[in-house]
């Protein structure tokens, strides 16, 4: 290289020089190639990054979706257990206070534990899940609670990649235009925890029957790991392999709480799996419907709504019944109408009798049992409080007293309904206060209440004229005094109070058409009617019919009454 | 710096045939013998053989016989920390461009253009090839060849590179300097390397090693404990088939269930007649038409929650299934289907077991396993048998 190339020689190398190999091309070029690459990279990281600023800019955050603002009312009965719901889901809205902190922070171990300090959306839990993707561990998700909040309440239920990045954006943006209990609460009330249930409130219910305010740090915890694959675990419980797998994820939620100090070393030695209701759950006795029909109208009625509006308004509706007694009179006229079907036969084709039951308590007008029908499937229409029964001498107490105010029409009417029949004695029962029959106690919305009922009562009687009723009831044709069977539990029932065990009706020896058994006392009144129909000459009409007379009508509904009196004596 | 000759290159083609077919066919071709000390990789005979090369290469691009030995030695000792990393069959080409980076990165001004043309007229180069050493387009080279080609003629230009070199002489190679330098400098780029790759992957070891992250697979239930059986928690009035016909149900005043020949059974908890302050379980059953026994039963005044109930009869053990309301009332049913037709005689529709035929036993433990209360029926009476371990 010392010497200068002669011309001719590098003109003639020139043209001569073969072209350097590709490889060696490649090779030398690799470094500019690799540095391009990177600018390139950087360029569009860039683009993207700006684009995602811009993006973040221009996204509001949406309205709640439509769907999932809809809750449903829950009907109670007097004692609070649960009765039935109306409404298009399963979910209620609870504040967060009501919601144990253990709960709150067993749904945080599971699902995203880093929300109370992450920006909305966790780039760890990403590459987590990505990992274990990858790697093939256990598949997780790598969304955050909001993440999961944002695609739940407030996106609709469509699954792109646009929406997913729209999903973190508007996670972000809520993360940082709200309070993380806010999301919270807005998250445990959306989730779906299988059984049809959305919400912690719906949920606690359909897997432990508890409110959530009741729940215990297990039963939190497995709740909080149902939440990963609803659809699976909802089996939990009934299926012994579900079970276990639930357990597996339960214990492993347990030790994520332990190790974050949301629970003590002692608590988690003390946990123990809990038990849950099955999935689906076990029949009722068929006629809660008939309840629920009666306590949404008047309720809706006096919260001046619709039965729709009050369906979806997520209200709790406390009703006056007494579930373990409507329960068993359930069962007592079920028990009985085995024997009433058989006289079915023989009375004649398609007689079928009808039982109805109520029972009031006096001076309040509560309605403890209402009993309108065996099944709601078959016949929608309540017998206790639609159906009109030809009265007969079940009135005739009632004969020369003056009677004022809603009994007023009782003297003309010849067919009142059991429910009517029932108030009119217990205004006798009450010394001749009338009180309104009332199904509702209170109804509450998201754990405040909106509508308190109060007892209307109002003189309807004189006392003269109640003692006068009472007396006639005992010594009336089928009269009695004090129904025998609570008189002997009972404390504090006197014998010269008011009280009466009354059975009537129309129709007389053979023929009868209706009986009225009819019992009250200071503390309740129960009226049980019994009629029968049988198919009329057009489809889908009844026709009044002779009651049958093996067993014995009048019997019947006085063993009935009995028995139902005597379970009234016992709770 | 001439390609052609005099170069230390195994197996170039390009060498092979600018050296005419004499040559063809030569995969290595050392112009002189080489003496290789044992262990030297061959940077030593090269860095002997192309010194004088560099250093007048240099002083052609700056101009300055010192800053020309100095930019020379620089390079090698570059040269020198990546020799192994330099492929062989190209050392040329990475040597020339290891000392224009050196001589533009202390840039000034006409530095790249000067550079273009030492490496077009003086080491002879074609455009491509210079764009490489260089590490931009051709067209670039190519606009500068044509500039310095209108300046001056291409063949004043070298003859004025060769007036350049005039008279010049080769400084000595400080070649124990350089091999030291470069090791130095292998080191540390070494180190800076190892460091670098440390910074990026600890993150993810951490992350992957921290405890906690990994779902534990939770420990299966400890030996000897009894797998808890079923427990099912029941709204009032929730019905639950025991068997065909048979249903049983839990109110918040006792325990009631139906079978055929039985429609409303019920065994009231709350009306006084139970001792509930007591732990208790009470057994009623019923033949079914099919010959199997239905068993049911309520247990009361426990001391833990129970997890698990056993019937032990004629030598048989069943886990019956327990039901229980919902918040823990204090009390609870059991119920359980068994095979007929052992020891009891037929027909036996209450239940009872034959007197002196080991009736059944009822046992009820928690989820530790602990015996909570155990009864045995012989009779019609109900007895519970308090188990001395349910309190402490």
């Amino acid at each position: 290289m010392t010497p200068p190339p002669r011309p001719g020689r590098r003109s003639r190398g020139d043209r001569a020089r073969p072209r350097v190999p590709f490889r060696t091309r490649f090779r030398r070029d690799r470094g500019r190639w690799l540095r391009r690459v990177l600018v390139a990279c950087l360029t569009s990281l860039a683009v993207v990054c700006g684009a995602v600023v811009v993006a973040y800019h221009l996204t509001e955050i949406p309205e709640p979706h439509p769907e999932t603002v809809v809750q449903s009312t829950v009907f109670v009965d007097a004692g609070g257990a649960y009765l039935g719901r109306r409404g298009p889901v399963d979910r209620q809205e609870v504040p967060l206070f009501e919601v144990p902190r253990h709960v709150q922070d067993a749904v945080i171990a599971a699902e995203n534990r880093s929300f109370r300090t992450d920006t909305g959306v966790s780039p760890r839990a990403v590459a987590r899940a990505a990992w274990a993707t990858v790697s093939g561990g256990a598949p997780q998700g790598g969304s955050t609670i909001t993440q999961q909040y944002v695609k739940n309440a407030l996106l609709s239920p469509e699954r792109s990649l646009s929406r997913k990045a729209r999903e973190a954006l508007i996670a972000v943006k809520l993360d940082r235009t709200r309070a993380k209990d806010e999301i919270l609460e807005g998250y445990l009330n959306t989730v779906y925890f299988g059984r049809g249930a959305a919400g912690v409130q719906a949920a606690a219910r359909n897997y432990f029957d508890v409110t959530p305010g009741k729940l215990t740090v297990s039963q939190g915890a497995a709740l909080a790991a149902i939440v990963n694959i609803p659809s699976y675990y909802e089996k939990a419980g009934s299926d012994p392999g579900v079970t276990a797998r639930l357990r597996h994820r339960w214990e492993w939620v347990l030790d994520a709480m332990e190790a974050g100090g949301s629970i003590s070393p002692a608590q988690r030695a003390a946990a123990r799996f809990p038990a849950f209701r099955f999935y689906p759950p076990g029949g009722t006795e068929g006629q809660r419907q008939y309840l629920i029909d009666v306590a949404a109208q008047e309720a809706a009625d006096r919260l001046g709504i619709t039965q729709d509006q009050l369906a979806r308004g997520g209200y709790t509706v406390h009703t006056t019944f007494d579930l373990a007694l409507q329960d068993a009179t359930a069962e007592s006229v079920k028990a009985r109408a085995g024997g009433a079907e058989g006289a079915e036969g023989r009375a004649g084709k398609g007689v079928r009798v009808h039982t109805a039951v109520v029972g009031i308590e006096p001076g309040d007008g509560a309605v403890r049992v209402l009993y309108g029908g065996a099944d709601y499937a078959r016949q929608p229409f309540n017998d206790a409080v639609s159906g009109s029964v030809e009265a007969g001498s079940v009135l005739d107490p009632f004969d020369g007293v003056r009677l004022g105010g809603p009994l007023r029409a009782l003297h003309g009417s010849t067919a009142p309904t059991p429910l009517r029949l029932a108030a009119a004695y217990a205004a006798v029962a009450a010394d001749g206060v009338y009180a309104t029959p009332r199904t509702v106690t209170r109804i509450t919305r998201e754990g405040r209440t909106v509508h308190t009922a109060r007892p209307e009562t109002r003189r309807v009687l004189e006392e003269k004229g109640a003692l006068a009723v009472s007396a006639r009831a005992r010594s009336g044709p089928d009269g009695r005094g004090v129904p025998s069977v609570p008189a002997a539990d009972r404390a504090g029932a006197d014998d010269d109070g008011p009280g009466a065990l009354l059975t009537a009706g129309a129709g007389g020896g053979i023929a009868r058409r209706t009986v009225w058994s009819v019992g009250y006392d200071s503390r309740l009144t129960l009226a049980v009617a019994l009629f029968a129909d049988r198919p009329g000459a057009k489809k889908g009409t009844t026709v009044p019919a002779r009651l049958p007379d093996d067993p014995s009508p009048t019997a019947y509904a006085e063993e009935l009454t009995g028995t139902i009196w005597g379970f009234a004596g016992d709770t | 710096m001439n390609t052609g000759t005099g170069i230390h290159r195994p197996g170039v083609r390009v060498g092979a045939h600018r050296r005419g077919a004499a040559a063809a066919g030569v995969r290595y071709v050392p112009l002189r013998p080489v003496r290789q000390p044992a262990g030297d990789d061959g940077f030593t005979a090269y860095a002997r053989d192309r010194w004088p090369g560099l250093v007048a290469t240099s002083l052609l691009l700056t101009e300055d016989a010192g800053a020309a030995e100095e930019l020379a030695r620089r390079t090698l000792v570059r040269v020198c920390a990546r020799w192994r990393r330099i492929p062989r069959d190209d050392v040329d080409f990475h040597v020339r461009r290891c000392l224009l980076r050196v001589h533009l990165r202390a840039r000034r001004a006409g530095a790249r253009r000067r550079a273009v043309l030492v490496l077009r007229y003086w080491s002879g180069l074609r455009e491509p090839e210079i764009a490489q050493v260089l590490g931009c387009s051709v067209g670039a080279v190519r606009a500068v060849v044509r500039r310095g080609a209108k300046e001056l003629q291409p063949g004043l230009r070298q003859a004025g590179f060769a007036a350049a070199l005039d008279g010049f002489v080769p400084p000595a190679l400080p070649l124990a300097e350089i091999r030291a330098a470069g090791a130095l400098r292998r080191r540390r780029r070494a180190g800076v390397v190892a460091a670098g790759c440390a910074l990026l992957l600890a993150p993810p070891a951490v992350y992957a090693l921290a405890p906690g992250e990994v779902p534990a697979g939770a420990a299966g239930a400890s030996p000897g404990r009894p797998e808890p059986g079923p427990v099912r928690v029941v709204a009032p009035g929730e019905r639950v088939s025991a068997a065909p016909g048979v249903d049983v149900w839990l109110t918040a005043d006792g325990h009631h269930w139906s079978s055929p020949r039985s429609p409303a059974r019920f065994r009231a908890v709350d009306d006084g007649n139970l001792d509930r302050s007591r732990p208790g379980v009470s057994l009623q059953g019923e033949r079914l038409d099919d010959g199997t026994y239905v068993r049911t039963g309520v247990f009361h005044g426990l001391a833990g929650d129970p997890a698990r109930v056993e019937v032990r009869e004629g030598g048989r053990t069943v886990t019956a299934d327990v039901l229980t309301l919902a918040g823990s009332p204090g009390w609870g049913a059991w119920y359980v289907r068994t095979a007929g037709g052992d020891a009891e005689a037929a027909g036996d529709t209450a239940a009872q077991a034959v007197p002196g035929a080991g009736g059944p036993a009822v046992t009820v433990y928690d989820a530790a396993g602990k015996v909570l209360v155990r009864a045995e029926f012989e009779s019609a009476a109900v007895r519970a048998v308090p188990v001395g371990s349910w309190r402490r």
